[in-house]
C-alpha cells in the first residue's frame, strides 16, 4: 500500500518513440513490428543510438536478434528468439539467448555468471528482464523480490513469518544481499561470505571481541535464519533449547526446561523474558575484561 | 522531454499499534499527509543523458529520496537517502530512571531486597518502556567508463542506527543464580563504508580490483545501572555495599579493510576460468572497562585494550568447460582462512560486579580464546543434455575444515548430488534433485576449549574429568559427525496459455549419530503450490499455499553436584533419571492470493493482495527422572489485506485509493502473563506478545507533467 501511494507511476513515461528514433532503427523490422511493445525499446539504453556500443548504435535489431534475413524474407525464425518464444517461433536455446546478452554485459557484476546456480538452472536473462520495456521489474528495486520469489517459494514463506527482514515491506531487496548474476560466495551472496553480508549492516556484532562466541565468527546462520523465522530475532530454534544444542555445562545449562518453569507452575529465568540472553546478553561477543561468560 | 509525476494525499491509521509500525513507522492512530514525486527526463534519440529525482513515502518514517544522473554508456552517479524504522514494543515497564540512556538509576523511594518479591516499591515506581530503533542511510555511487575497456567505480555509505534495545544487565551472581534486570540500552551506531575499484573488461577477459573499508562506531562504550537487589548472600569474599553500581560493556568500535581482485578469462567459446582473492583485516582497539565498577581489582588488567586483529583470506577458482555439444564440466576450488592475531592474556574475571577478584590459580583466571579456521573445498559437477529439455547434472564435493581451540580439530565432509530436469509433456517441466553428504570429525575432545580458555597453571591442578565446560558426551552439531540427505522436486504445468501451476516439495534430514547429548536429528519438509491465471492482458490472478514443518530432537543430561569445576563422570555411573529428551516442532502454513485487474482500460486499475500465515511451535520435553510438564504452544497468526485502486482522471491526473489491513495474533509463554516481577532474580520488562488489528486507508492525487 505504501509503495503504491508513494511510487509515482511511469505508465505515461514512454514518450521516446519519437519519429527520429524510428527512422534511425532498422526500418525493415519496423515495417511489421511497429507496435508499442516493440518500439518501447527506444526509451531505453538499448534503443538509444547516441550511446556508444548500444544495440541500436551497433547494428539495430540484428545486434541482439541475429541474422534475420530469412525471417524478413521468408518468415522463418529470426536468429535469436528470446523468452519462451511465440506461437510461431520456438525460443532459442537459453545458452544462445544469454550469450547474446553477455556479449556486451559480461563485466564486473556478471563475471561469475558461467557455472552459477542460475545458469545451471537454465535461467535466461529474459526470464527476469524485459528488454524492450523502459521499466523492467528486475530493475525496479521495489518489485524485484516478486521476481525472485516466483521461483524461490521456500524463501517466500520464510519472509512472511513474524521475524523477517523487511523484504515484503519493500525496504530491502533480495539484491541487498544476493547477486543473482553469479557470485563466488555461497547462495549467490554479493559479498564474500555469510558473515560479511550480515555484518555489513550489523557491524556491531563482528568484533573482534576479547571473548568470542565461536559460532558467531564462523557462520551467522548457525543460529539465525536470515530470511525469516517463527522465533524472535530470526533464530532458527527457540531459546533456551537452541543454546542447549551446544551447551551442557553443569547446573542450569544442562537442566530440562518445561512447563514447570512457567506460570502458574513456576517461574524459570531461562524460559521467561529473554531466556538465556537475559543474562548472557553479549552473546555475539564481549569486550569486557570480566565478560568471558558473555554476561558483561 | 520530461515525464514527471507528483503525488500528494492523506492517510489515516485506525489504531494505535507499536508493532504495526515495526517496518512502517505508523504506530499511532490518526491522519497524516503522504506524498511522493519523480522528476525525470527522457532522453531523445541523440541524447544519452538521463536523470531522475525521486521521493517516496514522504510523510512516513520510511521516506526515501534519491537522485540519479547518468550518461548511458559513459558515466553514472547516484545519491540516496532512506530510513528504516524498527518498532518492537511499547508495553514494557521498568523502575529504572533514564531508560534508554547509559546511566540508569533507581528512584529514591526504591526498596531493595534479596529477590523481586521483596521489591515493595516496584509497582509504584514503574515507567513505560518503548523499544525501537531508526536506521538512516545515505549512499552514493559513481561509475565512470573511461573507454570501452576501463571503468572506475566508487561507492560510499554513511549509516546511523539510533534508539534502544533490550539488554540483560547482570549485577551479581550467588551460587550460580544471577541478580539482574532487563533494561532498555541505548543504541547509537554509525557506519561509514567506502569502496573504490577499477574494472578492465574485454570480450574474453574481465578483471576487477577493488578496495573496501568499513568503519563502525558506537557512541556508548558502557552502561551503568543501579543494583536493585540487596541483602543477598553474594559469593564468598564479596564485600560490596548496597547501592553499588553495575556496569556492562557495549560494542566497541571496529574497522575493516579489504582488498579484492577478481577476474575471468574465456578460452575460446568453450572454456572459462574465473576466480577471486579477497584479503580482509578487521581491527578493534577500544580501551577496556575495569574488571568491576565496584572493586578496585588487586591484579591489574594485562593490557589497556585488546589490540584485536583478525585477518582473513578467501580465494576461489572456477573452471567451466564444454566437453561436447551435450556435456559441461565445472571444477571449483575454494580456500578460506581466518587468522586471529589478537594477543592472548590471562584475565582475572569478576562475575557481575559484586564479587572479589579470584587468584591466578582459579577458574576465574581466563585466557581469551582466539579462534582460527582454515577451510578447503573442492567441487566438480557434470551436466549432460539429453535430447529435448532433459538434462542430468551430477556433482561431488569435498570440504576439509581445520579449527583451533575447539572440541574438534578437523572435519571432512563429502557431498554428492544428482539433478534431473525433464519435460513430461510439451506443457510441463519438472526437476528432481537428490543430495547427500557425510561429515566426519577427526575426534571429539571437549576438554580442548576448556584448557585453551584457562590459565595453564590452573589447568595443572585439575584431573581428567574436571577438564570440561560441557558434558563430554555432548556433540556440538556444527562440529560433529553428520549425515545429511535432501530430496527436492518441482513440477510446472501449463494446461493452457492462461493457467500455470507450480509445485515444489523439499524433504531434508540431518542425523548426528554420535550425539548422546545435544542435537540428534533435524528434519524439514516443505511443500508449495502456486496457481496463476492470466485470461487476458486486463487481469491476472494468483494463489499460493506453503506448508513448512521443522522438527528437532535433542537430548540432555541434567548435571548437578558440588565442586568447582564440577567433574563429569562416565556414562556407566550416571543416573539414568537425569537423562532428558526434547522434541521441538515448528509448523507454518502460508496462504496468499493476488489479483491485478484493469477494470476500465486506461482508466481504472485494481490490485488486491492478501496473505495469511499461521505458525505453531510445539515443544515436548520428556524424562524418566526429571520433573516436567508440557509447554504451551507458541503461536502466531498474521492476516493482511492490501487493496489499491488507481483511477485515471485524464492523461495527466490520477486518483489512488488504498486500504491495508493487518491482524497479528500471537501467544508466547515467555511473555504472556509474565510481569515485571515474575522472576525471583531478574526484573523483566513485562511486555506481552503482540496482538493487534490495524486498518490503514489512503487517498492521493497523482499529477504528471
Amino acid at each position: 500500500l505504501l509503495s503504491s501511494v508513494s511510487t509515482p507511476s511511469r505508465a505515461q513515461s514512454q514518450s521516446a518513440q519519437d519519429s527520429q528514433s524510428v527512422e534511425r532503427s532498422d526500418s525493415t523490422c519496423l515495417n511489421c513490428h511497429n507496435n508499442p511493445t516493440i518500439t518501447s525499446i527506444f526509451g531505453t539504453a538499448h534503443g538509444n543510438a547516441s550511446i556508444p556500443g548500444s544495440p541500436l548504435a551497433s547494428g539495430g535489431c540484428s545486434t541482439c536478434h541475429g541474422d534475420s534475413s530469412n525471417h524478413s524474407q521468408a518468415m522463418q525464425s529470426p536468429g535469436v528468439v528470446f523468452g519462451d518464444g511465440s506461437s510461431r517461433f520456438s525460443a532459442s536455446t537459453t545458452e544462445l539467448q544469454n550469450q547474446t546478452c553477455l556479449n556486451c554485459h559480461e563485466s564486473s557484476e556478471t563475471v561469475h555468471w558461467t557455472a552459477s546456480p542460475h545458469q545451471a538452472a537454465d535461467l535466461s536473462c529474459a526470464g527476469c528482464h524485459t528488454i524492450h520495456a523502459s521499466q523492467s521489474a528486475a530493475l525496479d528495486e521495489l518489485r524485484d523480490a516478486s521476481i525472485c520469489l516466483s521461483c524461490h517459494l521456500e524463501q517466500r514463506s520464510e519472509l512472511n513469518r513474524r521475524s523477517h527482514h523487511p523484504v515484503r515491506e519493500g525496504l530491502m531487496t533480495c539484491n541487498d544481499c544476493h547477486n543473482p548474476h553469479g557470485s563466488d560466495a555461497v547462495a549467490l551472496l554479493a559479498r564474500s561470505s555469510i558473515n560479511e553480508t550480515c555484518t555489513s549492516c550489523h557491524a556491531e556484532m563482528r568484533g573482534p571481541f576479547l571473548w568470542e562466541h565461536q559460532p558467531v565468527n564462523e557462520d551467522c546462520s548457525t543460529c539465525h535464519n536470515s530470511h525469516g523465522s517463527t522465533q524472535n530475532a530470526l533464530l532458527s530454534m527457540r531459546q533456551p533449547f537452541l543454546c542447549q544444542t551446544c551447551h551442557s555445562e553443569a547446573f542450569h545449562p544442562s537442566s530440562l526446561y518445561s512447563g514447570t518453569g512457567i506460570p502458574p507452575a513456576g517461574a524459570q529465568q531461562n524460559l521467561l523474558g529473554s531466556s538465556c540472553t537475559s543474562c548472557h546478553s553479549t552473546v555475539h561477543g564481549s569486550n569486557h575484561p570480566s565478560g568471558s561468560r558473555l554476561t558483561r | 522531454a520530461q515525464t514527471s509525476t507528483i503525488e500528494i494525499g492523506a492517510a489515516y491509521a485506525s489504531d494505535d499499534s507499536y508493532r504495526f509500525g515495526q517496518y512502517s513507522g505508523i504506530t499511532d492512530k490518526g491522519a497524516f499527509g503522504i506524498g511522493g514525486f519523480q522528476l525525470e527526463n527522457t532522453p531523445g534519440a541523440d541524447d544519452n543523458r538521463y536523470w531522475t529525482i525521486t521521493g517516496k513515502n514522504l510523510g512516513l518514517e520510511i521516506a526515501s529520496l534519491s537522485a540519479n544522473y547518468r550518461r548511458w554508456g559513459e558515466f553514472s552517479f547516484s545519491l540516496n537517502y532512506d530510513q528504516l524504522p524498527h518498532y518492537r514494543f511499547n508495553d514494557g515497564f521498568t523502575p529504572f530512571l533514564g531508560s534508554g540512556s547509559v546511566v540508569q538509576t533507581l528512584p529514591s523511594a526504591w526498596v531493595g531486597a534479596g529477590s523481586t518479591a521483596g521489591f515493595t516499591a516496584l509497582s509504584s515506581n514503574l515507567n513505560q518502556v518503548n523499544i525501537d530503533k531508526q536506521r538512516e542511510r545515505i549512499t552514493s555511487a559513481l561509475k565512470w567508463r573511461l573507454n570501452p575497456n576501463w571503468e572506475l567505480m566508487g561507492e560510499f555509505r554513511h549509516e546511523t542506527k539510533q534508539g534502544n534495545e533490550v539488554l540483560g544487565a547482570i549485577f551479581g551472581i550467588t551460587g550460580g543464580n544471577p541478580r539482574g534486570s532487563l533494561i532498555a540500552r541505548p543504541v547509537d551506531y554509525q557506519m561509514d563504508e567506502l569502496t573504490v575499484g577499477v574494472t578492465y573488461a574485454r570480450r574474453r577477459t574481465q578483471y576487477t580490483l577493488s578496495y573496501n573499508t568499513l568503519r563502525f562506531g558506537n557512541d556508548n562504550k558502557a552502561l551503568r545501572f543501579d543494583n536493585p537487589f540487596n541483602n543477598v548472600q553474594w559469593a564468598a569474599g564479596a564485600n560490596f555495599s548496597d547501592g553499588a553500581v553495575g556496569q556492562i560493556g557495549l560494542e566497541p568500535d571496529n574497522v575493516s579493510s579489504q582488498l579484492m581482485f577478481s577476474g575471468a578469462h574465456s578460452f575460446g567459446s568453450a572454456t572459462r576460468l574465473s576466480g577471486s582473492i579477497i584479503s580482509t583485516t578487521l581491527e578493534q582497539d577500544d580501551s577496556y572497562l575495569p574488571y568491576s565498577s565496584v572493586f578496585s581489582a588487586s591484579t591489574p588488567l594485562p593490557q589497556d585494550d585488546l589490540n584485536g586483529e583478525v585477518d582473513s583470506l578467501l580465494s576461489n577458482l572456477k573452471l567451466s568447460t564444454r566437453l561436447s555439444r551435450r556435456g559441461n564440466l565445472n571444477l571449483r576450488y575454494k580456500y578460506r582462512e581466518r587468522d586471529n592475531k589478537t594477543p592472548q592474556a590471562i584475565y582475572l574475571r569478576i562475575p557481575g560486579d559484586a564479587t572479589t577478584q579470584g587468584g591466578l590459580i582459579s577458574s576465574r583466571a581466563r585466557v581469551n580464546r582466539i579462534y582460527d579456521l582454515e577451510r578447503e573445498n573442492y567441487a566438480a559437477d557434470l551436466t549432460y543434455r539429453f535430447s529435448g529439455a532433459t538434462r542430468l547434472a551430477v556433482g561431488i564435493e569435498f570440504e576439509e575444515t581445520d579449527r583451533s581451540m575447539l572440541d574438534v580439530a578437523t572435519t571432512e565432509e563429502d557431498s554428492v548430488f544428482a539433478k534431473l530436469n525433464f519435460k513430461p509433456s510439451t506443457l510441463s517441466s519438472a526437476w528432481i534433485k537428490l543430495s547427500s553428504s557425510e561429515r566426519d570429525a577427526s575426534s571429539y575432545d571437549g576438554s580442548i576449549p576448556f584448557i585453551a580458555g584457562h590459565n595453564p597453571d590452573y589447568i595443572a591442578t585439575l584431573v581428567g574429568n574436571e577438564l570440561f565446560e560441557n558434558d563430554p558426551l555432548l556433540r556440538r552439531w556444527h562440529l560433529t559427525d553428520r549425515e545429511r540427505n535432501e530430496l527436492s522436486a518441482s513440477f510446472n504445468f501449463f494446461p493452457s496459455d492462461q493457467i500455470g501451476v507450480s509445485l515444489l516439495a523439499i524433504l531434508a534430514e540431518d542425523d548426528y549419530p554420535d550425539a548422546k547429548i545435544g542435537l540428534q536429528e533435524s528434519e524439514k519438509s516443505s511443500y508449495a503450490i502456486d496457481l496463476t491465471y492470466t485470461p487476458d492482458s486486463n487481469w491476472n490472478a494468483s494463489v499460493y499455499y506453503n506448508f513448512d514443518n521443522y522438527q528437532n530432537k535433542q537430548a540432555g543430561y541434567a548435571r548437578r553436584g558440588g565442586g568447582n569445576p564440577t567433574p563429569f563422570f562416565p556414562e556407566s555411573v550416571r543416573l539414568p533419571g537425569n537423562n532428558w529428551l526434547l522434541n521441538s516442532e515448528d509448523t507454518v502454513n502460508s496462504i496468499g492470493a493476488a489479483v491485478e485487474w484493469t477494470l476500465i482500460p486506461n482508466r481504472l486499475d485494481l490490485e488486491l493482495d492478501t496473505s495469511y500465515m499461521d505458525a505453531e511451535t510445539e515443544i515436548r520435553p520428556f524424562s524418566f527422572g526429571q520433573t516436567f510438564l508440557p509447554l504451551p504452544d507458541v503461536t502466531t497468526e498474521i492476516t493482511s489485506i492490501s487493496l489499491s485502486l488507481d483511477y485515471q482522471l485524464r492523461d495527466d491526473r490520477a486518483l489512488s485509493f488504498g486500504y491495508y489491513f493487518e491482524r497479528f495474533q500471537s501467544n508466547d509463554y515467555a511473555m504472556d502473563g509474565a510481569g515485571v516481577g515474575s522472576l525471583n532474580n531478574i526484573l523483566l520488562l513485562g511486555n506481552q506478545s503482540p496482538d493487534y488489528a490495524a486498518h490503514f486507508i489512503s487517498a492521493s492525487l497523482r499529477m504528471s507533467f
